[in-house]
């Protein structure tokens, strides 16, 4: 069953309409796709596309799954200011119209698997980089959508926060939930990742598994790092 | 042509002039300032006028301290910020001569700065003062001096305290400076202004012990990071409300306080978790623990206060109505800023508790300063029964200023 479907013909902003151009995937349950390519690849654009954040777009977004709900969980954190740890979960709860009893085991749990209890009244701005996105994950995890759309998640993340959040992934996705998710660190996105989407100049360089994306770059024994150099050899310049 | 430091901060200066210009233009368009800003300020310069020859018969009763009082919190207002800015740790920081010229005329332009706020203050409470009071041209011009030493004097000592001190020592510290501070300057102008080379020697002395106080702060060299913390607090301190409210995502920069004073426990608001209730409550809790933006909160009150009592009696319903909708619009500004901050842009809501949201912040954020206009109103036309009259009008005033208001944001 899919749960997100991609077909953008063109998007961008007022001054560059076209900023990325023929995007074409989807996302079934229990699927973790690996949204990958270079700086400047059009891999944010992508993202704020499937947001609905864009002022320009021709194409079509579609969330598919029972609640045709997502959580984002963005690379860079983001908060308010004056709330504690604690009341942007209630928040997020509220929002999402989460039961109160659902909400405080999940976010107590959740609280502990990312060792954020004993700060859980303090403000998040005043946190370490790795313990805000800790937060913005937990933000993301609560609200347990159909599809999961994670920007960077490994940045800033400690060893033992990166596997919680591996963990949470496999968890939701045994579940039923789908996950996007933009990296740039492909030995984890080649263990974790179902397949990939590989972008370069805001457009589909190639997707599909690591066999399939093995075989368009006739690197049969390559490694993803191997095959994104390969297939994007054409594109230095 | 060579930068030097004086055109880095001319620079500087300049551009947080523009910066300024633009967020206020963006608060006042033609219209607001057509029909509101211009006829205010034509208004307030008639009555002003008028002061000089009647001054206003309640402000009789009103003792010389109260005066003083407005003038010494005017001169601890304020702070003395060093334009630098955060990419000067890549390069300039390392040539102290760049970076003290830099804090030297950054200083210096503070001065000035106060010279004119001050010569504003005492040019409005010269009428009271010359009329009232007798004070002659020269006692004034004194006093005008004194205010502004007093004003360097203070802004340079709290700036030492701020980079020595920490916590709760800092707070006492600054309390203790501003109470003791305040109690000097109360009993000590009532007895200088009548001995006016006694005065004159007070004034030399307070310069002389400012500018030893301007020239240890100079010879600081560790103060980057703190410097820097003060200017962005500077320079956001209204325009930060402003960009935040119309969702430009100006940040507040790092909260200074690791856990909030108020609801300590995270404790809720509503008890029925709607996301209207969930929204108006982070709106609240925010502004609640935003120590700025009571302060803003409180000076418009004052003020509201002050036009109230100042202004003839004939206009005070429509005074008070119009009160009631400035202190429901201004309070629509934080508003503004919760429901544009990137947080909660995360979570998609419906347009109905958005609205919904939008009333109940509104009414709770402007009841406590419309209570305070209404009770005053009441008092001023029928004494102390007066009070319990216009609280309850107040509170009717307020279920629909922030209806009305609440279709604007």
């Amino acid at each position: 069953m899919e749960l997100l479907t991609v077909r953008i013909a063109h998007a961008g902003y007022l001054t560059n309409k076209q900023a990325i151009k023929n995007i074409d995937f989807s996302i079934s349950a229990g699927q973790l796709v690996g949204l990958i390519g270079p700086n400047g690849a059009g891999k944010s654009t992508t993202l704020k596309g499937i947001l609905g954040l864009l002022p320009e777009i021709k194409g079509q977004v579609q969330f598919s799954g029972q609640r045709k709900s997502y959580a984002y969980i963005p690379e860079q954190p983001v908060f308010y200011d004056g709330l504690t740890l604690w009341e942007h979960l209630e928040f997020a709860a509220a929002a999402g119209q989460i039961p109160r009893q659902v909400f405080t085991s999940k976010a107590e749990e959740l609280l502990r698997k990312f060792r954020l209890v004993e700060v859980r009244h303090h403000f998040p701005a005043t946190f370490s980089k790795g313990m805000q996105q800790k937060v913005m994950l937990i933000l993301g995890f609560l609200l347990e959508p159909d599809v999961y759309i994670v920007d960077e998640p490994f940045i800033g993340l400690d060893p033992r926060a990166t596997k919680e959040f591996l963990a949470l992934i496999y968890e939701a996705r045994n579940q039923g939930a789908g996950v996007l998710m933009s990296t740039h660190v492909l030995d984890t996105a080649e263990k974790v990742c179902d397949s990939f989407v590989l972008m370069a100049d805001g457009t589909i360089v190639s997707k599909g598994n690591l066999a399939e994306i093995r075989n368009q770059c006739n690197l049969p024994d390559g490694s993803l790092f191997d095959c994104f150099d390969r297939l994007l050899e054409g594109f230095d310049d | 042509m060579h930068l030097n430091s004086f055109k880095l901060v001319l620079n500087r200066v300049l551009a947080e002039w523009k910066y300024e210009f633009g967020v206020w233009r963006t608060v006042i368009d033609w219209t607001v300032a057509l029909y509101i800003v211009i006829p205010g300020g034509l208004l307030g310069l008639w009555e002003y006028w008028h002061w000089w020859t009647v001054p206003p018969a309640w402000l009789s009763p009103i003792p010389l301290s109260v005066w003083l009082t407005v003038c010494y919190i005017f001169a601890w207002s304020g702070s003395m910020r060093i334009f630098v800015e955060e990419a000067d740790q890549l390069f300039l920081v390392q040539y102290r001569k760049w970076m003290s010229n830099i804090a030297r005329l950054s200083l210096g332009y503070c001065v000035g700065r106060s010279a004119v706020s001050c010569l504003g203050l005492v040019l409005l409470l010269s009428p009271w003062l010359m009329l009232r009071y007798g004070l002659t041209l020269e006692q004034i011009f004194l006093l005008y001096l004194f205010i502004l030493v007093l004003k360097t004097l203070l802004g340079i000592v709290k700036q030492l305290l701020v980079l020595r001190m920490s916590g709760w020592v800092r707070k006492i510290a600054l309390f203790g400076l501003f109470a003791v501070g305040g109690n000097i300057f109360s009993w000590a102008i009532p007895f200088l202004l009548p001995r006016t080379a006694l005065f004159t020697g007070i004034i030399v002395f307070c310069t002389a012990v400012t500018l030893a106080l301007l020239r240890l702060r100079l010879r600081l060299r560790w103060t980057f990071f703190a410097d820097l913390s003060a200017a962005l607090a500077d320079k956001y301190k209204w325009a930060g409300l402003l960009l935040r409210a119309a969702g430009a995502g100006s940040k507040n920069g790092r909260p200074s306080r690791r856990r909030p004073l108020l609801f300590r426990r995270s404790k809720l608001l509503f008890r029925v978790r709607t996301p209207a209730n969930a929204l108006t409550e982070i709106c609240l809790k925010a502004v609640a623990r935003n120590t700025e933006h009571l302060q803003y909160y409180a000076g418009l009150i004052s003020l509201a206060l002050l036009i109230l009592v100042t202004l003839p009696v004939k206009w005070r319903i429509i005074i008070w109505l119009s009160l009631a909708v400035t202190v429901n619009f201004f309070v629509s500004l934080y508003w503004r800023e919760t429901v544009n901050s990137p947080f909660v842009r995360m979570y998609k809501l419906t347009p109905e508790d958005n609205i919904l949201a939008s009333r109940k912040a509104i009414f709770w954020l402007g009841l406590p300063g419309l209570l305070l206009i209404s009770s005053t109103v009441g008092f001023l036309t029928y004494a102390w029964l007066g009070i319990g009259l216009g609280l309850a009008a107040g509170v009717i005033i307020e279920v629909y200023a922030c209806r009305l208001v609440a279709l604007f944001v």
